[in-house]
């Protein structure tokens, strides 16, 4: 009798604290697909996209311990977004590129400031201005914001997903970043 | 603010909101539009309970109370400093002890369950292999000679220090309160207060087995109500009721109880909203039920000879199993092979062998329910060869039970009470989803349906602990 190596995310997380090697095998027997899915839903580039799995893996390791994830499939998901954007702003620094990268920050300009000038502002204070936004969007339109601009995933994906028209998700999108905007500007980030 | 910085905001958002976003999603008609506003504040509650009561050692009565112990183990979720030696420690020590305890719980579910909960007519069984087996184990530490040599053998025990370390290790394992889910197990033993009793086999029962041990007067009703009392307790006020023994008080000895109470949530909700009302193809004829739906759920799938499985992720870490027969197999067919007991407590994981799974798109169907059961598990320990402890000429309680008796004591009756049910509030949507088979076999590369409308086995584990064990025959 054969069965899957599957362990619960207490026990991974254990693994971890434990620092037994084996965290990283069992995360990525668990996680790997679903950390490699965001990753090339970036990079557009399934190399590229491997390594920034295996980024993950490392930088897991170097966060457990102290860190104790609640989730950890959206904590290793967090990790490979971070590491597969930086990825990619350092490889089309000077081009750019395929996949859904260029069009989401084409998409994400109509919220920022008309010239694009950075902002002094702290990680908490980001996660404070995005939750109380998500806070105000119906169940719906916070999922397919989420889907384009955290998960990267393009918009006819999207709207399949979601039983959709793609125009009708791209307006929804455009709708959502707008409300996005009122609230920088309300909060002086604009 | 720079777009790159908007970017950078989005990626802190909210892990809930996180992961809902990525639930499986569905095409909604038009029509039924309004129900997903209605599916998003709905809530799906698993709950689980026994109640204990598994059994009963009749004979003359006599007796006197020792002290009880509570649960006692370093939790390291918790302590403000974290010794990282120390927990090393326990981990390795705990896993050494697991890779031998939960193949033994695995062997004794495995052999309880074919004779407990099988039959392919119209009833729900159900039973909690943990709730057994301890209870069980406690049994085996008042008996002495061949009688505890049985014992030891049907729990895949060599020693009593092997089976004391392995059901206290799975007790530390499974026992928790916190993340959304409990799980409780508690013991107790009630001594006659006409018994003359050993004290230390007593003091090893609340010290190894987290035991609580009373004395009082068996069969009154000041005693029967302390009894009750103790199972409303444990179970959370879950169980009111205690069946009567039917064994006459005078002859009442030792009463052993045995409860556990386990609650949890699903991982992955399911929506209301996605309900659908369709035949569940019983023994008897075909019913109408409201199915759970899930469009293409990130899961594992199983698969062995006579069946397929799914895995379904609850709170904290524990899982339940949907074991569905291939369409020309009953669920007997799965109960006879001891494959969904290697599936559901992963016994060959630590082996590191390959594997019948794959993780992917499943499309699931469950049907609702809440069923129970009552059953006595002596016939299914007899023919796992747990046959002196039963037989008032041969069974040997010296290793408790000091005083003579007229009768000698012996196990009555080892019942066991189980209830199950799969609760979702809310409204259902009228949908028909089709029926395809699940059969053994490596499953298709993207999306497979997994539809649970006919006779279907199922469990819950905890840390590949087998919790419950159940043959869903009659959704209800």
């Amino acid at each position: 009798m054969k069965t899957a190596k599957m362990l619960t995310d207490d026990r991974i997380v254990e693994l971890y604290w434990a620092r037994s090697e084996s965290a990283i095998t069992e995360t990525a027997a668990k996680y790997g697909g679903y950390c490699r899915s965001i990753a090339y839903n970036i990079l557009f580039d399934a190399q590229d996209a491997e390594e920034s799995v295996n980024d993950t893996y490392l930088d897991a390791w170097n966060a457990m311990p102290p860190h104790r994830p609640t989730a950890l499939s959206t904590f290793l998901g967090k990790i490979t977004r971070r590491i597969s954007i930086d990825r990619w702003r350092r490889r089309h620094a000077d081009k750019r590129g395929g996949g859904v990268m260029p069009a989401v920050l084409d998409e994400l300009a109509d919220c920022a400031s008309p010239d694009d000038v950075e902002s002094a502002i702290e990680q908490s204070e980001m996660a404070r201005i995005i939750t109380a936004f998500l806070d105000t969007l119906p169940t719906d339109e916070r999922r397919v914001f989420l889907c384009r601009y955290w998960f990267m995933e393009p918009t006819a994906a999207i709207a399949k997903a979601f039983g959709y028209s793609e125009s009708k998700t791209v307006s929804m999108l455009f709708r959502t970043r707008k409300k996005l905007r009122e609230i920088l500007e309300k909060e002086g980030y604009l | 603010m720079k777009k790159e910085q908007i970017l950078d905001m989005i990626g802190e958002a909210p892990e809930a909101y996180v992961a809902d976003a990525k639930q499986p999603k569905r095409r909604i008609p038009k029509k039924w539009k309004w129900l997903s506003g209605i599916a998003a504040v709905l809530v799906l509650i698993m709950l689980f309970n026994t109640p204990a009561i598994p059994m009963i050692v009749t004979a003359k009565a006599v007796s006197k109370p020792t002290a009880s112990r509570r649960l006692e183990h370093d939790d390291f979720y918790t302590a403000e400093s974290f010794d990282r030696e120390a927990f090393e420690q326990m981990t390795a020590e705990r896993e050494a002890i697991l890779s031998r305890a939960i193949p033994s719980l695995a062997s004794f579910t495995a052999g309880c369950a074919q004779t407990a909960i099988g039959g392919t007519d119209a009833v729900n069984r159900l039973f909690s292999p943990v709730n057994a087996y301890i209870g069980l184990a406690m049994t085996g530490e008042l008996v002495s000679g061949q009688t505890q040599t049985q014992i030891l053998d049907a729990l895949g025990a060599p020693t009593t220090d092997d089976l004391r370390a392995y059901v206290s290790t799975v007790w530390e394992e499974v026992e928790r309160e916190r993340g959304g889910e409990i799980c409780s197990i508690a013991n107790s033993l009630w001594l006659d207060r006409d018994i003359t009793y050993v004290q230390k086999t007593m003091d090893d029962l609340a010290y190894h087995y987290y035991a609580s041990v009373y004395e009082g007067d068996l069969g009154s009703s000041r005693t029967e109500r302390d009894i009750t009392a103790w199972m409303q307790n444990n179970t959370r006020g879950m169980i009111t009721k205690r069946q009567p023994s039917g064994i006459p008080p005078e002859d009442q000895l030792l009463t052993l109880a045995s409860a556990i109470f386990f609650q949890s949530k699903w991982r992955d909700e399911f929506r209301a909203s996605e309900n659908t009302t369709a035949p569940f193809h019983a023994a008897d004829g075909d019913i109408k039920c409201t199915f759970m739906n899930k469009k293409e759920a990130h899961m594992y799938y199983f698969w062995e000879e006579d069946f397929g499985a799914v895995a379904m992720g609850l709170k904290n870490g524990s899982t339940m199993w949907f074991i569905l027969p291939d369409a020309d197999k009953t669920v007997d067919d799965v109960l006879d092979d001891s494959a969904y007991t290697d599936v559901i407590t992963q016994s060959e994981f630590r082996s590191e062998e390959s594997t019948n799974s794959r993780y992917m798109k499943v499309n699931l169907s469950v049907p609702q329910f809440d069923v129970s059961s009552s059953i006595d598990l002596k016939e299914a320990l007899q023919n796992m060869g747990v046959t002196d402890v039963f037989d008032p000429q041969l069974s040997d309680f010296s290793a408790s039970v000091v005083s003579e008796t007229e009768v000698p004591p012996y196990i009555a009756a080892v019942r066991q009470n189980v209830r199950v049910k799969i609760d979702e509030k809310g409204v259902t949507a009228a949908a028909y989803i089709e029926i395809p088979g699940a059969g053994a076999g490596a499953p298709p590369d993207e999306v497979i349906d997994f539809i649970l409308d006919r006779p279907f086995v199922f469990a819950v584990t905890k840390s590949y602990v087998p919790l419950f064990v159940g043959v869903v025959n009659t959704p209800g």
